[in-house]
Formats: C-alpha cells, sequence, structure tokens
C-alpha cells in the first residue's frame, strides 16, 4: 500500500486532522485503506458490489462518527476495520442474505471463498500464499471463520462441531502463528 | 489472575477478534489502561491482524472514492452554509452600532427602539442557531452510539438463540432412547476424579459432563478420547475444566471406552497414557 502513496502522514497527525474533518486526510485514509477494508468485507459477503456498497457505507460512518473514535482503545486501523466488518456483518444477518446463502454450509463457503478469491487478489499481494502456507489448514480456517466469516465463537464450534475450549485455544494458537509470520 | 495468566487466557485474541461483547470488550479496554504488558499485547495482536487484513486488499473501483467524497462534500456545504448563516448575524449588531453615530436622524427615540429590538432579535436568532446547531451534533452522537449499541445487542439475541439451540439439543440428547451414559472413573492417578459421557448410538454425538477433575496448569489441557474397537484411540477434541456444564465434543462412530488424559495445552495426536486421569467402559 505504501508504494503507491510517496507521502505518509503518521497516524497520530491524521487522527488529528480528521478530528477537524479534515477532507485532505479524509481522502489520505481512503487511499491507504480502502483496499484492506474491502477485502474484508468481500470475504465476508462474498460479492463484489455489495462489497463496495458496503464499504462506502463504511467510510461515510468513519466520516460523521470520528468524534467517538478513542485513540487510548487501540489503533485507527482495528476501530475502522471494525465499524467495515461490523456493517458486513450485520448484512449478512439481515433476512434477505441467509436467504441467498441458505445452501452454502461453513466448510464449502470456506472453499468457495478460497476458490473464488484467488483471481481477485491485488497481484502485487505475492506475500500472501506463502503466509497461508505457514498457517496449518485449521488455524486458516478458524481465522477465516472468525474473522473474515464474522462468526461468533458458539457458531464456530457448533458448525466445526469442536468444543468451545478447543475453539478458544485455535484462535489462541492461530494470532501466535500469524504474528511470528506477517 | 496475574497479568501474564489474563494474556493467556486468550481473552485478547477474542477482544482483536471482535468476538466479546459490550461489557467485556470495557473490562479488556480497563485491563489494558492498567497494564502496560497486556496494551502491548494487544497493540501486537493489531498488528497482526492489520498486516492478515493488508494482505487480502481488494482495490475497490475508483467510482467508490468518489461516490463517498461526493456524499461527505454535501454533507459539509450544508454545515458550511449554517456557519455562514450564524457568521453573518453575529455580525450585524457590531455593524449597525458603528454605523448609528455616523447618522444624527435616526437618534429619535423610535429608531432606537427599533434598534434595540433589532439587535435583541439577531441575538436571539444567533443563539437559537447556536443552540439547535449542538442539539444536532448531540443527537448524532447519541444515533451512532445506539446503532453501535443495537448491533451488540443483535449478536447477543443470535447468540443466546443458538445456546437456546444447544440446550434443546441437550434436553433431546437426554431423554433419547439410544443415548447411553457412561461413567468415566479416576484412574490410580486421580481416584476421586469422575466424568460422564453422553453417547448417542445414533447421531454419534458425545457430550462430557465433568464432575471432579484437578485444575490444569497454563501449559496443559485435558483431551478426550474414544476407543475405536478398530482404529484404538481417537481424540474427541481438548477442553477446560468446567463443571455443572456439558460440553459438546467431536462425534464418535464406535467406541468401547471413553478416557481422559492431560496433554500439552492444544492437544495431542497420541494419548499420554501415564497421564490417564479418568477411563469408562462401553456397555454392550
Amino acid at each position: 500500500m505504501d508504494a503507491t502513496n510517496s507521502i505518509s502522514i503518521p497516524e497520530d497527525v491524521l487522527v488529528s486532522r480528521l478530528f477537524k474533518k479534515d477532507q485532505l486526510a479524509f481522502s489520505y485514509l481512503y487511499d491507504n485503506y480502502a483496499a484492506a477494508l474491502n477485502g474484508v468485507i468481500y470475504r465476508i459477503v462474498q460479492d463484489e458490489a455489495t462489497a463496495e456498497d458496503i464499504l462506502q457505507d463504511a467510510f461515510i460512518k468513519i466520516w460523521n462518527n470520528f468524534a467517538s473514535y478513542d485513540k487510548t482503545k487501540g489503533k485507527l486501523f482495528t476501530w475502522i476495520i471494525n465499524i467495515a466488518r461490523n456493517l458486513a456483518i450485520d448484512h449478512t444477518r439481515s433476512k434477505g442474505f441467509k436467504n441467498q446463502q441458505k445452501n452454502l454450509e461453513v466448510d464449502k463457503i470456506v472453499g468457495y471463498i478460497d476458490s473464488k478469491k484467488s483471481t481477485l487478489f491485488n497481484p502485487d499481494q505475492i506475500g500472501l500464499k506463502t503466509m497461508l502456507e505457514k498457517l496449518k489448514p485449521e488455524q486458516r480456517e478458524i481465522l477465516d471463520l472468525v474473522y473474515f466469516g464474522g462468526y461468533t465463537q458458539a457458531e464456530v464450534a457448533n458448525e466445526l462441531n469442536i468444543p468451545l475450549g478447543t475453539v478458544k485455544t485455535r484462535i489462541r494458537m492461530s494470532l501466535i502463528q500469524l504474528r511470528s509470520i506477517v | 489472575m496475574n497479568t501474564k495468566e489474563y494474556i493467556e487466557s486468550g481473552v485478547l485474541d477474542l477482544y482483536v477478534s471482535g468476538l466479546l461483547s459490550i461489557e467485556e470488550m470495557r473490562d479488556v479496554e480497563l485491563k489494558a489502561c492498567q497494564h502496560a504488558e497486556v496494551k502491548q499485547e494487544l497493540v501486537l495482536l493489531q498488528g497482526a491482524l492489520e498486516r492478515f487484513a493488508f494482505k487480502y486488499a481488494i482495490v475497490p473501483k475508483p467510482e467508490v472514492k468518489e461516490r463517498i467524497l461526493m456524499a461527505i462534500q454535501s454533507k459539509s456545504d450544508v454545515s458550511r452554509i449554517v456557519s455562514i448563516k450564524s457568521a453573518t448575524t453575529e455580525n450585524q449588531p457590531e455593524q449597525d452600532v458603528s454605523i448609528t453615530p455616523s447618522l444624527p436622524a435616526a437618534r429619535t427615540s423610535l429608531s432606537r427602539l427599533l434598534l434595540a429590538a433589532t439587535v435583541l432579535l439577531i441575538a436571539v436568532l444567533g443563539g437559537a442557531a447556536f443552540y439547535f446547531n449542538s442539539q444536532l451534533k448531540n443527537s448524532k452522537m447519541l444515533t451512532a452510539q445506539l446503532e453501535e449499541q443495537q448491533s451488540g445487542i443483535l449478536r447477543q439475541v443470535d447468540n443466546l438463540q443458538l445456546t437456546l439451540n444447544q440446550q434443546t439439543e441437550k434436553v433431546q440428547l437426554l431423554t433419547d432412547a439410544n443415548t447411553v451414559r457412561i461413567s468415566m472413573k479416576g484412574t490410580d492417578k486421580s481416584p476421586a476424579s469422575l466424568a460422564l459421557i453422553y453417547w448417542n448410538k445414533e447421531t454419534k454425538a458425545v457430550y462430557l459432563d465433568i464432575k471432579a477433575l484437578p485444575p490444569t496448569g497454563i501449559d496443559s489441557q485435558y483431551q478426550l478420547w474414544f476407543i475405536d474397537p478398530t482404529a484404538g484411540p481417537v481424540s474427541a477434541g481438548v477442553f477446560d475444566v468446567k463443571t455443572g456444564e456439558m460440553i459438546r465434543m467431536t462425534n464418535a462412530p464406535d467406541a468401547a471406552a471413553f478416557a481422559v488424559t492431560l496433554e500439552p495445552k492444544g492437544g495431542s495426536s497420541q494419548p499420554t497414557m501415564d497421564k490417564m486421569y479418568v477411563i469408562g467402559t462401553v456397555a454392550s
């Protein structure tokens, strides 16, 4: 992402300019984070046009609600990604979406995203494949379901037919692994 | 619970994955404020997921940015018009006052009265504009907060629904004629231990009900095994000790016995026989 932007603004400067409703800062925010947000939303809703609609809603929400961002609670990216994820998850929990997805079971969805996704990756994100190969299949599966699928712990336990305690342990193991490889 | 145990409990991982309820999130945030190590761990986890998300980046169509900028532009135009209006009304009285002395004809009592009334009116209008503007800001913030609360509540309702389904399933399991109860008794290593298995021979579902098991260390976890008559011991998953709650384990297609061993955290592929805590055979 950095390659496309020659100027880099430190996060605290960006945040204080966004508090002042600086449109240039907002444009910078978009240029740097839109693709990552869009990727996450896409993995949840699995439709390009829907993802872009939700991306738009997310950025408008970020602009309008910036006053409620509390930097002591975490990084800017964590806050905006949660806005995007929550909007995407709320969408998948709406009736229309549920009907549309009724026949897809979890394990199929995971495979389905992967098979469909591969063609849409940024060509410059070559690191992804090697990174994912370093994660064990069950670690990847759990991250896909929890982080990109918007599933709750209990749902994951139910769908994968594994105990709740195992879900927790697996999330922790996956994140420890992820931390060492990305 | 000390800081290290708190970090290793996995609650921070759930926090960054967005899996906690609003109250649980507040608790994590409080802990992060109090302990630098917790805060540090959170930053590391958030950074890892951030980089993970960037790896999945998909560049949206250029129109999306245009649409967003247009949407926020039209909103700030409205607020700019409001602020221009209030700025002109606030300037008005000063101008009027400074003009008045150069116009001797205006020094009649009637015009003074009119002037005073105008100044008063303008002041009232300005005040009202300011009041409504701040009210508007407040209600916008309130709406945002309520929206966040609502989606949190919806998620909780979903969780409750799921819990209810699981409870219903348990009742069905317990009353099902195909369900057998296997009592796993403590081995010599731990004679006081006891755990029950409810195994439905039809659906193959396995539920574990822990009556008594000694607490584990941080680095280890209990693992349930079922002994397949032909394949030998097969893992039915790891679990944390929680009494008074039935835990759904991995289905067992065929089992001659069930046993629990203590294994390194995350479980093993083969049971460690000298760390077996309870065992029970299935009556044929």
